[in-house]
């Protein structure tokens, strides 16, 4: 399928965590399952839109899993990031640890084990949903931030969850959220400026 | 949250913020009753006795529930189990700080955080209403269908963020309601057939029995994260455990009781209450 967004594949996992690495950017994990209406209105609705395709390619690392291939790369990020009721779109490390779930994107579930050991892995969809534009991208500032938060990087951080809380994503957003994260990253930022000051 | 849940997370909590070298306090501050007068020197008794009131009310409430009822289902007892298992991960997590949750010090692997959303997202969200589901269908005497996803049959899933406190109120909301509704289940329903993502559907036993399994796989991984973030199991940790492990036996058999036992409960409430009161007024006089 085309795409707007330059998506890696199940098979460069490596090389997007090394550019994740290197790049100080988190990997943008799409699950794409193919009878699923919320994957289907995501591809058309966001992936289709500039400004967040623009977003994608300056702040991660995107690759996308076609959840009905069988090849072993496939299986294995699916094992990995799949359990029960997983959100579609995750931001994850150079360590390849989880640092965001998107909300609202569509739910998926894994299949059983037997099928996995015989390479027929499929995926069930528990939820069939699609987050608007704007709430994608405040997703995707939340998940940025939260991972400059992983990385010490308290400024950064904060002007993510500021985009969201400022920007025109905030009334898409569930405030709570933001406010959480915004506050978490002002005080391990204020406790460093006054260990500066004090040393 | 029960009664006795507030008052043992209230002293649990009061105790974790304490140094181990606290429980040989025997400053005269503390004295225990019904046989423990000689028993109780220091903190470190009480905390015992403390475990000991809910182990006795474990005890009291199956002796009643024995000889007057309401009599102890099998799916009262398959909850009891999952309700110790809840109680343990509870017990784990206790003490564990704000900034701590979103650690990963495994590759691959979730924080704290993410096995808390998960645990909620699995029990009150997916799996659980699938059980109700596959009830309703049984006492209509409806053939055995998958639950439409239709994502308003129930609520939405539970938040990611927000401190500890926050994450497991969240849960225990979820966790309450549901060991309330499914309380009701009769023997004979434990066998309805449950259709959901498996090849081939379950009884509604397997997923009985499933929570706790699902529970306590999670709380050795949630162990092994606390063990790398640092944290050294204090004597005050073991207390915290062992409480809450002792509270979990508690509601276990509590499970199905109905109103009837009600007032065993609140005496024993009562008096961890008031050794909560104890605690607070002797981590001031320490801070003094």
């Amino acid at each position: 399928m085309q795409s707007n967004v330059d998506w890696l594949r199940p098979g460069d996992l490596r090389l997007a965590l090394l550019r994740s690495r290197q790049l100080s950017k988190p990997v943008l994990v799409d699950f794409h399952e193919p009878t699923c209406g919320g994957c289907q209105q995501l591809e058309r609705g966001t992936y289709e839109n500039e400004e967040i395709v623009a977003a994608i390619h300056e702040h991660t690392v995107p690759l996308r899993v076609e959840t009905t291939a069988s090849d072993s790369a496939t299986i294995q990020i699916v094992n990995t990031y799949i359990s029960i009721a997983s959100p579609s779109v995750q931001l994850i490390s150079p360590t390849a640890t989880l640092y965001h779930a998107f909300r609202e994107t569509p739910r998926l579930t894994v299949l059983c084990a037997k099928q996995i050991a015989q390479g027929e892995r499929r995926v069930y969809v528990e939820a069939s949903c699609c987050p608007s534009p704007l709430r994608f991208l405040g997703q995707l500032w939340i998940g940025c931030g939260k991972a400059a938060l992983q990385q010490q990087r308290w400024r950064c951080a904060m002007d993510y969850f500021e985009r969201v809380s400022m920007g025109p994503h905030g009334e898409h957003t569930h405030a709570a959220e933001v406010e959480y994260w915004l506050s978490r990253a002002t005080s391990r930022r204020d406790a460093e400026n006054i260990c500066e000051a004090v040393s | 949250m029960s009664a006795l849940a507030v008052e043992i997370r209230a002293f649990v909590e009061m105790l974790l913020q304490l140094p181990d070298e606290a429980l040989a306090d025997n400053s005269g501050h503390w004295k225990g009753e019904n046989g423990w007068q000689d028993y109780s020197d220091n903190l470190n008794d009480i905390a015992f006795l403390v475990s000991q009131q809910l182990r006795q009310l474990t005890v009291a409430v199956e002796s009643r529930r024995a000889s007057i009822g309401p009599k102890v289902t099998e799916a009262n007892r398959i909850l009891a189990q999952h309700q110790g298992a809840y109680r343990d991960f509870i017990g784990l997590v206790a003490g564990v700080r704000d900034d701590e949750l979103d650690l990963t010090p495994f590759e691959k692997k979730w924080s704290l955080r993410s096995n808390i959303v998960h645990l909620t997202t699995a029990e009150c969200w997916s799996q659980g209403p699938r059980v109700l589901h596959a009830i309703a269908q049984y006492r209509s005497g409806d053939a055995p269908k998958p639950m439409p996803i239709d994502g308003d049959s129930f609520s939405g899933p539970p938040n990611d963020y927000g401190p500890l406190t926050d994450m497991l109120a969240r849960f225990d909301v979820g966790h309450n309601s549901l060991i309330q509704q499914l309380s009701t289940i009769t023997d004979e329903e434990l066998n309805a057939t449950s259709v959901y993502w498996e090849d081939e559907p379950v009884d509604v036993r397997f997923r009985l029995y499933r929570f706790a399994w699902h529970i306590r796989s999670h709380t050795m991984q949630a162990d092994k994260i606390r063990i790398a973030l640092g944290h050294r199991l204090t004597d005050m940790d073991r207390h915290a455990r062992l409480l809450y492990h002792a509270l979990g036996e508690a509601e276990g058999v509590l499970i199905g009781a109905g109103e009837s036992q009600s007032a065993g409960l609140e005496t024993v409430a009562a008096s961890i209450k008031a050794r909560v009161q104890e605690m607070k007024e002797f981590t001031a006089l320490l801070h003094s």
